[in-house]
Order: structure tokens, then sequence, then C-alpha cells
């Protein structure tokens, strides 16, 4: 206001307007006139001396805050960015986190590490509390996803997957969860479903290592949980790992039977898959949702050379944090497909676990 | 085993080990003090650090924070009144009375000594256990975790200043605080209002914060006073006066670590309900229990004999099993995972060396956080004599940054705000506050054992073996101070 003043009292007096406040106005609407041209030219310089916020939706030490500050610690000069540091937002399995993300201003200065599977099925199954839609945020780059195993006692006279048949005609089988639609619960659906047994899912257990400490007194079956927690528990003399949740032999554990191989029926093929599907997300980087093309290239672009990076990927051996990344583009269009057009049987499993 | 004991000593105490230490007590010490700012962020941030250290200068520079954090709490929950950690909020009780008495140095003293103490009862439980850890960690399931709850639950009835009506009734209130949340069964929100934020449930850190720390800076405000009301005569000796105490007392001190390290071996429920417990106790067995609340020593050696205790306690399972009892163990659980040891049989066998380096972190770390801090009482105590007004805008912002730090949440602010609130008054009409904190800390884990206890055996778990000595121990808790209660309600009766 004040300088608008100031234009007209310092030019040729009077009311109208003066010729340098018509160049300015004129240069103005020049300027946002093409937007594109101006993003395009700052694109990436838009980082400089800024800081970005790389939000984890857990607690601190958890698996996501260790590759989120791994990331977080070379993405940043990548990008040019002054800094790029962790927040920590945990709630709600995540939920509270994915949807803060979903309406931030999509500017490139808030990323997330998202739990891909567990957003997805939310979605899917309408889960209470969910405000976004997977497909729409802007997907930067996939940073790890890893096989679901399937663990039994280590007591247990369940040897193998073929077992669980026989061994659920003498007994009700169980399974350990750590709530209604963790992925551990999704995945002891499945595996009923797939199998067509009868198992109770036994649920309100604190955590992961909670269940296994379960299972090695004998107390429940199963567990679903990801193949290095499950291997962990295995070395730590709890349990065994009998299978993965999967349709097809992994490449990265080709001795370990997969559920897929036990069943003909091409429905149960597919469900038995779908997990997998929804597991391809893993952990992944991803922004809010509508943003600028170049913007997001910038991001993605970033993420390509952190992943390339030689510091980077010594830090990954010395920390015990593998990788199996993927780029953001082939990323995006198979949780687009997927979001699109996902298994029924399985949305239906998802909806029914929701529907309480 | 003793050779594994003198190498860990042995590698402890190298240099670059020991200075690994130093640090991390430094660290600890400064977050220790300043409410709400917890372990588990400041070890989250120190792990990038320990990439590449080996195990043991891994242990040393994160279970050494650990270790100091919570002994540093009670600094502040002697001095301000408001708990540095949630597992100092029972130090708060006599701690700062004493404070206020003038006797500051004492009380910090009595409770550094009272740590240190602990810190080697907990040592001597996990070298007595490593032979039998597992089957007993194997042993102790749901239903007894939820026997272990109910006891604590049971100490309502002790911790309620004789109001045992309104003891009850705060404990229901805290009770239906920690039903808020995501049902663990059925996932189905209760009492969120359809906010996203409440489905965790209310927040412990920011509701002790609040409860204490509230009533505190609101007198400090309205009143002209300092801290001490009265003049302390001899700060810096007042510290010798405070170790002496803690041997001289030396049979609470010793209960309260048993008890610290006992239920500091329960994943999830130990650290908050410990303190309380070994309060309680303390509280039913002395000879003067009525000074308990307004500055009695022995009060403030058994809510400080437990805390590092505790720690002690809570590595077993951690050890054995992977099991963390709180989120601070659970990024020592990471820490395991880095350095590529796994915790199990391992641990107890071939890398038996690192278990013993780990008790050793826990008794030098005590060691030296109490050299660190001799220097510095003299000036802390000083600050118990800063004009209220002057010291309150400090104390308000501490507890403002603390709470939100918790979970980067401006949420949990407003929770503290209204515990803050509730706090105030419940001071004003005298009701007690720490029945409320035992239910909400005990209210959840209730629930959640006794639907798991029923899931897995249905009603036959009141019958196993250790379940039928906690209901014993509950009965005997309940009747001793219902018999208390009696007595003293004839003896006014008489008079």
């Amino acid at each position: 206001m004040r300088s608008a003043h100031g234009k007209r009292s310092s030019g040729a007096g009077g009311t109208g307007a003066t010729p340098t406040a018509i160049a300015t106005v004129a240069g103005l609407m020049l300027v946002s006139a093409t937007p594109q041209a101006a993003q395009a030219q700052d694109g990436c310089e838009f980082f400089a001396g800024r800081t970005v916020e790389l939000v984890v939706p857990f607690n601190p030490g958890g698996g996501y805050d260790l590759y989120g500050r791994m990331v977080a610690a070379h993405m940043g000069d990548k990008l040019g960015a002054e800094n790029m540091i962790v927040i920590n937002r945990p709630g709600a399995g995540g939920t509270l986190a994915t949807n803060q993300t979903w309406t931030a201003a999509p500017d490139g200065l808030l990323i997330q590490l998202t739990n891909t599977s567990g957003m997805l099925t939310s979605e899917l199954g309408g889960a209470p509390g969910v405000r976004y839609e997977s497909a729409g945020f802007s997907w930067i780059g996939r940073v790890t996803s890893e096989a679901d195993a399937i663990s039994v006692g280590i007591d247990n006279s369940i040897g193998s997957l073929e077992d669980i048949r026989t061994a659920a005609a003498e007994r009700t089988l169980r399974f350990g969860s750590t709530g209604i639609g963790a992925d551990n619960y999704l995945g002891a659906q499945i595996i009923s479903k797939v199998l067509d047994v009868e198992a109770e899912i036994v649920v309100g257990f604190a955590g992961g290592q909670e269940v296994f400490a379960s299972m090695a007194r004998g107390e429940v079956d199963f567990f679903i949980s990801t193949f290095g927690s499950a291997r962990r528990a295995e070395d730590a003399g709890s349990v065994r790992i009998i299978g993965l949740l999967a349709a097809e032999p992994n490449p990265s554990h080709p001795d370990i039977e997969v559920l897929g191989a036990l069943v003909e029926d091409a429905g149960d093929k597919a469900l038995a898959g779908a997990f997998s599907d929804v597991g391809f997300g893993g952990r992944s980087l991803a922004a809010p949702p509508g943003m600028a093309e170049d913007r997001l290239q910038c991001l993605r672009d970033a993420y390509e050379a952190t992943i390339a990076d030689p510091d980077f990927l010594a830090d990954t051996v010395e920390r015990g944090l593998p990788i199996t990344p993927v780029d953001g583009a082939t990323l995006a269009a198979v949780i687009g497909n997927l979001m699109a057009n996902p298994p029924q049987d399985f949305v239906e499993l998802l909806r029914e676990a929701y529907r309480n | 085993m003793l050779e594994a004991a003198l190498s860990g000593l042995l590698q402890v105490v190298s240099p670059s080990a020991f200075g690994l230490m130093l640090i991390g007590s430094l660290i600890g010490l400064v977050v220790g003090i300043l409410p709400g700012l917890g372990g588990p962020v400041a070890l989250a941030l120190m792990l990038p650090f320990t990439f590449g250290m080996t195990p043991i200068e891994t242990f040393c520079f994160l279970l050494s924070t650990l270790v100091v954090t919570t002994t540093a709490g009670g600094i502040t929950s002697i001095l301000f009144g408001i708990p540095g950690e949630a597992t100092a909020a029972a130090i708060v009780l006599d701690g700062h009375p004493m404070a206020k008495r003038g006797e500051a140095g004492r009380a910090i003293g009595a409770m550094l000594m009272a740590s240190l103490l602990g810190a080697l009862i907990g040592a001597l439980l996990l070298v007595a256990a490593i032979p039998v850890i597992r089957p007993v960690v194997l042993a102790f399931g749901p239903p007894e975790f939820l026997m272990l709850a109910l006891v604590g639950l049971t100490f309502i009835a002790i911790l309620s200043d004789g109001a045992m009506l309104k003891g009850l009734i705060m404990a229901c209130a805290g009770i239906m605080i920690a039903l808020v949340g995501l049902d663990p069964q059925t996932a189905i929100p209760r009492y969120t209002f359809g906010k996203l934020e409440m489905w965790d449930g209310i927040g412990i850190v920011p509701l002790v914060i609040g409860l204490f720390g509230g009533p505190q800076i609101l007198e400090l405000m309205l009143s002209k006073n300092s801290v001490a009301t009265s003049n302390p005569s001899k700060k810096v000796q007042g510290i010798w006066q405070g170790f002496v105490d803690a041997f001289v007392h030396w049979k609470v001190v010793l209960q309260s670590g048993l008890i610290g390290a006992g239920v500091g071996v329960v994943p999830g429920v130990g650290g908050s309900v410990a303190q309380f417990i070994a309060y309680g106790h303390a509280k039913q067995n002395s000879r003067k229990p009525e000074e308990f609340g307004k500055g009695s020593i022995e009060g403030l050696l058994a809510s400080s004999g437990n805390n590092n205790a505790k720690d002690g306690g809570a590595l077993i399972p951690m050890i054995s099993f992977g099991l963390p009892g709180s989120v601070s163990t659970a990024v020592i659980l990471t820490a395991f995972l880095i350095v590529g040891i796994d915790p199990g049989p391992a641990m107890l066998t071939e890398h038996l060396d690192v278990t013993f380096s780990m008790i050793w972190v826990t008794i030098i770390a005590t060691i030296i956080v109490m050299i660190i801090t001799i220097p510095l009482i003299a000036p802390l105590s000083r600050v118990t004599l800063v004009n209220g007004p002057l010291l309150a805008p400090f104390l308000l912002t501490l507890v403002v940054l603390g709470a939100y730090a918790s979970r980067n949440s401006l949420f949990d602010v407003w929770v503290m705000l209204a515990a803050a609130a509730v706090g105030v008054i419940c001071q004003r009409f005298r009701w007690p506050v720490v029945p409320l904190l035992l239910g909400v800390v005990l209210g959840a884990a209730c629930e959640r054992y006794f639907f798991l206890s029923q899931a897995l055996f249905g009603w036959g778990w009141m019958t196993r073996p250790i379940v039928m000595g906690f209901w014993a121990l509950m009965l005997f808790i309940l009747l001793r101070a219902l018999l208390r209660a009696w007595r003293s309600f004839r003896l006014r009766e008489r008079i």
C-alpha cells in the first residue's frame, strides 16, 4: 500500500497511474503470464539456501527412521538445498503424516518416506481417517522393498507351508497380529483364504517383537513380517521362516518356498500375489500432489543422483540398510495401475477388515 | 563368565570407549534436564555417529546417554517440580518439597547416590539372571504382565494420601484417559472426536509435564517468592549429607532397586510405573509415612533408587529376545542391528563380553554423571533462589518445547496445557494426582494384556502359577493398606 502511494506522489502528481507504475504492472503481468518459463528458469535453483523436510511417519530409531536419515544425509546436497532434515511425525500407523503431506504445499520443501503398502491398503479398504489418494501423490522414487516372510514358532510342529493344511485339520491355528488393518493381519487373512483353513487371528500385540516372543512361548503359531525382522527373530532363536507371502519365487531368496506354489486356482494365486504387488512400493519417497513438472523432476533427478553416489552406496553397506531402488515414473505408473484396477478379492478382504 | 566380565570391563575403559561414554553422559545430562526433550530423539540423532564403531563403543555411547537421561531427569524434578523425564515424576513428590526447604543440594546428592546404588543392584540382577534369562523371560506372558499392571494399580490404595475414595476416582479418570485412541482389538476409534492425532491416545510425556509442571509454574508466577522459601545455609555441603543419607537408609534403596529391576523387566509397563510401586512400597513400610509427600528423605530415596535399576532390568528381555521395553530401548535395539549383533542366545554365549560391557556402562555412566554434577549442584541450587516471576517464563518455554518435541505435534502442547489445568485444579482442591498417572499408564496395558490373555488362554490364565502368586501379593497389599486406614480411622475416633 505504502509503495503505491509513494509511486503516485513521486510521479507527475494527480490520481492517475504514473509511467513507472504502468511499467511495473506491465512487467509483473508479463512475468506472471509465463509461469512455466519463470519456473523453468529457477527450477532447481529454487532449493538453494532452503531446508527440505523429510517426514518419517514413525518413531525415531525404527527402520523407516534409519532409511530416512540415510537418504536425507545425501539427497540434500544433490538437490542443492542448504539442508535436508528428518521430521518424525508418528501417529495412526502413518496415516497422520500421510494426511498432512497430502494437504501440504507442493513446492518441494516437504517430502515423505511412505509406508506404501499401508497407504494403499488403507485407501482400498476404506479405512476411517484416510484423507488422501495414493495415486495422486508426486512419487519421487522407491528406496527399498522387502519380501514378506511367514514364520512359525521355534518349537512348533509345523515345519513347512504344506504342513499348515494338515495341522489345521487337527486344531485351530493362530496368527499373531498387531492390529486390524496391519500388514500382518491382512497377510493372515490371505493365507487363511488361499489355503482354505480356519485360523484365529489374535490381535492386540504391541509390536512385532512381542509376537515373536509369544511364538517362542508357543502361544501363537504364525506371524507375517518383513523378511529382515523375521530373519533377526530366527537368529534370536524364537522362530523359523517357512515361506514367503508371494505368488512367484523371489529372486533374492530363491530357496524359500512361496505361498503361490501351493495353489492352482488362478484367483487364489492372484490373491497371494496381491500382497506383494501392494508391497511393490515398499518404502518410497513422495511429495504432495499437484507439483509442477520440473520441480518434481528436480527431486527425481536428485534421488537418481543419490542412489548412484558411491558414498551413499557405501553408507548402505556400512549401516546394513540395503536399497532396491525404482525410479519415480515407474513407481507412479505401478501405483496408478494398482489403484485403478485392484484385484477384487483383495479389495473385498480389505473392506471386510475395516468394516468393523 | 569371569573372563567375559573382565574383558567387557577392559574394553569399556579403553580410551576411545571411555571418551564416548563421557560424551554420551554429557548429552544425556542436557537431554535429561530439559523436560520433555526425550531420550528417543537424542538417541536417534546419535545413531548415525555410531556407524563404523565397534559394538562396545556403540553401546558405551548410546547406553551412557540412556542411563544418564533418567538420572538427570531427577534434577529438574527436584529443583523445579517439573519432571525432566516421565520416569522421574515420583522424584517430584518429595524432592521438590526438600528444595523448597532449601535442601536442594542434599536432595540432589541423595538422588544421585540412590541412582548409583540402584544401578549396581540392576547390574547385579542382570548378572545373576544370565544363566536363567531365557526361561524366565519365556515364563512371563500376557497374563503375568497383566497381573503386574494390576499390582501397580493396587498401589493406588497406598498413594492416595489417605483419601482413598478420591484416589480411586482419579484412577478411574486415568483409565478413561487411557481408553482414548484406537481400540487395540477392533481398531475402532474411541473418544477421538474425529481427530487423527488422538488415534494413538494421549501422550504420557505431555501429560506428566503438564500435571506436575502446571501447578509449579503457576505458583512461581503468582507468588513473589523463589522456589526455595527458606534460605539454605550450606548448599554444597548438602550434597555429602545426601550421599550419607542414601547409605543410612540403605534398606529403602535396596528394596527400591530390586523393585525397579524387577518391574523393568516387563516390556512397556516398566519405566513409568516402577517408580510409583517403589515409592508406595517404601511408604507402606516406613515408620513415618505421614512425611511422604512433604519432603521425606525416604520417599526421595525410594523414587530415585529404581531409576537406573530398571534400565538394568529392561536390558534382560532386550538382550535375550530383542524385546524393547520402551521407545528408548527400541533405539538401542536398532544399534544392535547396526553393529551386526543379533539379540538372543549369542549374547549369552559368544558375545557375553558385550553383555557385560553393557552392565559396566550402566554403572560407570552413573558414576560419571555424579562426578559431573557435583560441581554443578551449587550453581543449580542457586536457581532455586531466583525470583519466581523471573523463572516462570523460562520454565514455561521449556515445558511447551518439551511437550511439542516428543512427537513433533502441536496437539501435544494442547494436551500439556489441559493437563496443567487439571493439575492446578487438583492441587487447589487437594485431589491426589499420582493415581491419575497410574491409571493412564496402566489402564492401556491392563486392557491390552487382559484381552490377549483371554484370546490365548480363555479363563485358564487366572490359575497359572506366577499369576496366582501375584493375586496373593495384591491381596496382601490391599489388606495392609486397609488395615492401616482402619487403624488410623479408629485412632481419630477415639480422639
